[in-house]
């Protein structure tokens, strides 16, 4: 259980620009009790004014996952859950790059990602919204890769915190983006082409009054997700992500637009919004 | 022989007043802690004592490893005692504290409890009635725990969980007057009571 009055003296100390003798001891010991380092106690309690800024830098380092409710156990479980993961489409990607080596040397990269189960057959002729999916993945997959490297070379959870949480961001929507690559139906979007302006009109009005009354839902599920780590909030994020990305598909394909207030808020919430031409 | 010329005795009148009340046992919980979340000691001995009171109480608060609480273990009333012999030789005497706390019950929860303490090196605090504190375990001995349990057998008999902590230390079951902080607040080893911080 996460002990609040500890991150709130936290607070309180690194909210004050200067301390005196007393204020850095007691800084030192909430340090003493967070790493349980006995030695740099020591050492700051010799002599506590040289170290006030060693004291600080250490302290900001443990604040962003106490602020976000995560006590040193849950860092090391979120760290136990997701690298193995990584590793795994890592490992896929090398092994996928050796045999491509063996074979005729490695050139078909653009039609690979890790962890998914491959470039659609009919991926040329995908709505845009849907195309850009394996590309945007791609990108995702370069800056997954370079967090991974990073975190490799990173062993104290307090350190790793940073990055493990930009790591679960990129890999979740990484997953979920291919999710809604492969599930992807032409023909469910095809329909419109037949309708008459009218009921186009009415389709971008319906699109339109349901990304304002789910964009709220579909961020905070998001911000549960990234924050609890819960399989069963991410699959019910995944799934209102997918119907308000279809609407979102439905305005885009018919060149509607979306304030940017709303966008920047789609944005946040992990769903794709195609550009404008 | 030396001659002890600096070494002052502090030994005074030690009085019971008529009327005075001496309550026995503990109160019905007693506080553990593994030692391992314990990232700095009070202290105790350290300057010389100036009057017989100060003799076996600690100065100053634990330290407890971030998120770490102590834990509370209810107990059966006036089953569970607390127990203080002098042990060993000459120039080398301690003390053998002996906490013996039983717990209600042999459920999952309280037999978890003594599973994990099995191996562990655990530090108590019985509370005396008058709700002083009195600590099982010291920074430089180990406490040596046995743990056991009786199902009991007819209808009048007890089914419980024994935590015996026997712990050597220099001093009898020294007084722990700080604070001990717990998932229900800070309480104050001195009086028992909640420490209600200053705003």
């Amino acid at each position: 259980m996460i002990d609040d009055k500890l991150t709130l003296n936290m607070q309180e100390w690194l909210d004050s620009e200067s301390h005196d003798r007393e204020s850095i001891l007691r800084g030192a010991e909430m340090l003493l009790k967070l790493n349980r380092n006995m030695a740099l106690y020591q050492t700051i309690i010799r002599r506590p004014e040289r170290y006030e800024s060693k004291v600080r830098y250490e302290l900001k380092k443990f604040l962003p996952m106490r602020l976000a409710k995560m006590t040193l156990q849950d860092v090391k479980a979120l760290d136990a859950d997701l690298i193995p993961q990584v590793k795994a489409a890592v490992d896929e990607q090398e092994a996928h790059g050796q045999e491509g080596e063996a074979d005729e040397g490695a050139d078909d990269d653009a039609s690979f990602l890790p962890a998914a189960s491959g470039i659609r057959a009919d991926h040329d002729s995908l709505p845009d919204s849907v195309r850009c999916v394996w590309s945007d993945n791609r990108e995702r997959w370069h800056k997954i890769k370079q967090l991974y490297n990073t975190l490799l070379g990173i062993e104290q959870p307090c350190d790793r915190y940073e990055y493990l949480c930009q790591l679960k961001e990129l890999w979740y929507t990484y997953k979920s983006e291919l999710q809604r690559y492969d599930d992807y139906q032409p023909d469910a979007d095809n329909v419109d082409e037949q309708l008459s302006p009218a009921d186009i009109a009415k389709e971008i009005a319906n699109a339109r009054s349901y990304i304002t009354k789910y964009a709220d839902k579909l961020l905070s599920l998001r911000e549960a997700t990234l924050k609890n780590d819960d399989a069963k909030a991410f699959e019910e994020y995944s799934a209102l992500q997918k119907k308000v990305q279809k609407r979102v598909s439905v305005l885009a394909d018919n060149k509607a637009p979306i304030g940017d207030e709303l966008k920047a808020k789609l944005d946040e919430a992990g769903v794709f919004i195609p550009s404008a031409e | 022989m030396a001659k002890c010329t600096g070494a002052a005795t502090i030994y005074s009148d030690v009085n019971f007043c008529p009327g005075s009340k001496s309550l026995p046992g503990v109160r019905g919980w007693v506080y553990g802690i593994s030692k391992k979340d314990i990232v700095k000691w009070p202290t105790i001995g350290g300057e010389a004592p100036k009057s017989l009171a100060e003799v076996a109480k600690y100065t100053g608060d634990f330290t407890l490893a971030s998120d770490k609480k102590w834990h509370k273990v209810a107990l059966i009333p006036n089953e569970s005692q607390l127990q203080v012999e002098s042990q060993g030789t000459f120039g080398s005497k301690t003390f053998k504290v002996t906490g013996t706390a039983v717990a209600p019950g042999t459920e999952e929860e309280i037999t978890g409890y003594i599973a994990q303490a099995n191996n562990d090196e655990m530090v108590y605090l019985f509370i005396q009635r008058n709700g002083k504190a009195r600590m099982v375990g010291s920074e430089a001995f180990t406490p040596e725990l046995a743990l056991s349990q009786d199902l009991g057998k007819a209808a009048t008999d007890t089914n419980s969980t024994t935590i015996q902590a026997v712990c050597d230390d220099e001093y009898p079951a020294p007084f722990y007057p700080g604070k001990i902080e717990t998932a229900d607040g800070d309480f104050s080893g001195a009086t028992g009571l909640a420490v209600v911080e200053a705003a």
